[in-house]
């Protein structure tokens, strides 16, 4: 009797969860399904009274690419983001290693002014970013963003320092009775070993390029040909464009988002164990 | 088996245990700075002047290669057969000395001055008789290179101290009867042993360019007339002290926007982990739950909305939740409400609405998020546990408060506080979604869900008021870097028994 009754209790949780469940996941599509209706919305308008559009067509898509300079926009978002990808994870890569393998008078200071540095709002130094940029004659070049989304992967080393904490000693100790410089452990013992840690590092700088906007938009000013996706989209959305580009800033946003989603879904598992990680180890 | 007695206790007696400890390691933490203080300065002057005692021994003891390189930097490696090293030191000793001849010198008082002649115009006229604008300094260059300036003085000045320490140290050896190290070793080391000093040298070259630079020069903002009225280059701006400091306080339109902002800042902060932390939580045990069928497909649909880069999902629940937007018509459809809400810009009690509205879609953005994070620790819980309080006679809630939450709680703790850093700066979903707004007229260049972040940056990048808002950020610093120095440190207390948790 009293087994089937938790059997009984146990069932109807978990219908009640699936119920929730179901519910939850409902509320959180419609905004993403409301979004990829507008992209095919045949009607304009910034605004329709409707949930669902009247008509369906590949207008939007094609007024995108005809129209506008989004095939463009998404080079360059592409190029930025490689690029300082490449350079952040080697950045980042470097820093966790010098911090997790070696003693020295620095290091300590080092890492403490690296967490009060974190700390300060970002585009507080924005404007001062600008400036400096602007003395070298560097403003509004995609090469000034590349510099500034990687420059600032030297701070970001705590999570991979602590992966690195965790690779144990004895295999660098063991690779340099045979004659390795701590350069060759780094790249032959280290870099192979630290593959989740990569792919996290990589993955963060590859995907932020896509939707900063802030440092974007102040450093790349008023040079539309040289605008990343976020900027170039935004733009849409202002009171003078919103009424006619409202749907093509949907089917831009979608253009956007596919890539991004899938290597995320792809690499999930490196994300998690990437945050984790960090939280964990602080 | 103590601790894990300890781990076990009531859940409210281990938070109240922790909280008063947290309070107790922070009252330690402030004693011990201030009563190591005197110490810690004593031993700071005692350092100053025992380098400053080794280096004029060092020039009395030393022999005449030793002596030079007081003055002609790498002197010293060269006599002892280090050709190469002095011959760097050398260069760049000289190449400062011309950099300060030709700029470095006007920068360096440039600095102090920040420009004396604003630009005018109509002194003289071009041969039509037109005004003809004549260039002034411009104050904001002046600034910036005068700040530049002294970063590669400070420079210099350590790479002179080592260039000495090292031509003594060569000479050190060549009196031992050694022979100091060829060039081609030094640089081999630094591939080795000091392959630290290679890998740091280009990031800490891009942090001081992108982050120390420009965070120095805008702290200093903060103490110049860098405002509207000033705007360079059309005018110069002055050092002002700490006039705009107790400005925020004084003047009543600004402190009667700060200290609301503040308060709303915080709050938000506040609301916005706790209530996406446990919404997390609650979502990754319903996830998990034995028996659930569909799990991949459910997780799938919830890491969809982190993975939608925010700029986005912000700007679509912008219009979704537009007065004329979808959620109004669904709700009118459904007949659930009789007249449109203006979900995002009612000023109705002290703009409740559009504060809630920022708070939901803020759960909806970061639910997902701590789901994500917590399905791995959750799984990680001994299961001995649940079954030794099951055979107690537990009961659901109490399995989840006195085991779940507290475990969880435990091992994240770092992730919440990074979170609550990252809430008190999150501009990306209070700019997109509300705009700050709205604005109200008591408020100077605010609106009601306004954090200090976004309050910022309309000072700054919309109302060129740069010097309050260097302030403003100033302060939000300061109040990030003390809750969270804090909270780390007492963290970094309790690392060992994370260790043995985890």
């Amino acid at each position: 009797m009293k087994k089937a009754g938790l059997k009984v209790r146990r069932v109807t949780g978990n219908v009640i969860a699936e119920i929730a469940l179901i519910v939850l996941s409902l509320i959180w599509l419609v905004p993403i399904v409301w979004i990829i209706l507008q992209a095919f919305r045949e009607e304009p308008g910034a605004i329709t009274y409707t949930f669902f559009p009247q008509g369906l067509t590949f207008e939007n898509f094609v007024r995108l690419f005809r129209d506008t300079l989004f095939i463009r926009w998404f080079g360059n978002t592409l190029l930025v983001a490689v690029c300082s990808c490449v350079l952040s994870t080697l950045i980042t890569l470097m820093v966790a290693y010098a911090m997790s393998r070696f003693q020295f008078k620095m290091r300590k200071p080092f890492m403490k002014i690296a967490l009060i540095l974190g700390m300060f709002p970002g585009f507080m130094s924005m404007v001062a970013v600008y400036y400096i940029l602007k003395a070298f004659h560097l403003d509004g070049q995609l090469v000034s963003l590349i510099l500034v989304y990687s420059g600032g992967a030297g701070l970001g080393f705590y999570v991979a320092k602590g992966f690195f904490d965790t690779v144990s000693k004895s295999l660098d100790e063991a690779a340099r009775l045979d004659g390795a410089t701590s350069w060759q452990v780094f790249w032959k013992i280290i870099v192979p070993l630290s593959k989740p840690i990569i792919v996290y590092t990589a993955l963060m700088a590859f995907i932020s390029p896509w939707s900063d906007f802030i440092f974007a938009k102040v450093i790349l000013g008023t040079n539309r040909e040289q605008y990343t996706v976020a900027i170039g989209l935004f733009e849409f959305l202002d009171t003078t464009h919103k009424s006619t580009m409202f749907t093509c800033f949907a089917a831009g946003s979608i253009l956007v988002a596919v890539p991004v989603v899938l290597l995320f879904i792809f690499l999930q598992r490196y994300y998690v164990e990437g945050i984790t990680g960090g939280a964990t180890k602080g | 088996m103590e601790k894990n007695q300890d781990f076990t206790a009531g859940f409210w007696t281990r938070l109240w245990r922790a909280i008063s400890s947290w309070f107790v390691s922070v009252g330690v933490a402030v004693a011990d700075f201030f009563k190591k203080l005197p110490q810690r300065i004593a031993a700071f002057f005692r350092r100053v002047g025992n380098a400053c005692k080794d280096f004029a021994l060092g020039f009395v003891h030393g022999n005449v290669w030793e002596k030079l390189s007081y003055v002609f930097m790498g002197f010293g490696n060269i006599g002892a057969g280090q050709y190469i090293k002095g011959g760097i030191f050398f260069l760049i000793e000289a190449s400062f000395i011309v950099f300060m001849a030709l700029t470095g010198g006007s920068a360096f008082v440039g600095f102090f001055t920040l420009g004396t002649h604003a630009q005018s115009t109509g002194e003289t006229v071009d041969e039509w008789g037109n005004p003809v604008v004549t260039h002034g300094d411009n104050s904001l260059l002046m600034l910036l290179f005068g700040v530049c300036t002294i970063l590669i003085i400070i420079a210099f000045v350590c790479i002179y101290f080592s260039s000495v320490k090292s031509g003594r140290k060569a000479w050190a050896v060549k009196r031992e009867g050694g022979k100091p190290q060829a060039f081609r070793r030094e640089v081999f080391e630094l591939f080795d042993k000091k392959l630290y000093k290679t890998m740091l040298f280009i990031p800490i070259l891009c942090v001081l360019a992108f982050t120390v630079i420009p965070l120095v020069y805008m702290i200093l903002m903060a103490f110049t007339s860098y405002d509207h009225e000033h705007l360079p280059p059309a005018s110069l701006f002055d050092w002002i002290g700490f006039d705009m400091f107790g400005q925020v306080f004084s003047s009543a339109k600004i402190a009667g926007t700060f200290f609301p902002v503040l308060g709303w800042t915080l709050l938000w902060a506040l609301l916005a982990t706790v209530m996406c932390y446990f919404g997390g939580i609650f979502l990754a045990l319903l996830i998990n739950k034995k028996g659930i069928i569909g799990r991949p497909v459910f997780r799938t649909i919830f890491v969809l909305t982190i993975a939608i880069p925010q700029f986005i999902t912000l700007l679509t629940m912008n219009n979704f939740l537009h007065i004329d937007g979808p959620l109004n018509t669904i709700l009118l459809d459904w007949g659930i409400i009789s007249q449109r809400i203006d979900f995002l810009g009612s000023v109705a009690n002290d703009a409740l609405l559009p504060k809630v509205s920022v708070l939901i879609v803020n759960l909806w953005i970061g639910v997902p998020y701590t789901m994500l994070i917590t399905t791995g620790v959750l799984m990680n819980i001994p299961k001995d546990l649940f079954e030794a309080a099951k055979l107690d006679g537990a009961n659901p809630f109490t399995l989840f408060a006195r085991i779940t939450l507290p475990y969880v709680l435990f091992v994240t703790g770092p992730y919440l506080i990074q979170q609550f850093i990252g809430n008190i700066n999150n501009f990306n979903i209070i700019y997109l979604l509300t705009g700050g707004g709205p604005a109200v007229p008591d408020y100077h260049i605010a609106g009601k869900t306004d954090l200090l972040i976004t309050w910022l940056y309309k000072l700054t990048i919309e109302q060129n008021d740069y010097n309050l808002g260097a302030v403003i950020g100033i302060y939000t610093f300061a109040a990030s870097a003390i809750f969270s120095l804090l909270a780390y440190s007492h963290t970094s207390a309790n690392k060992n028994e994370g260790d043995f948790q985890v």
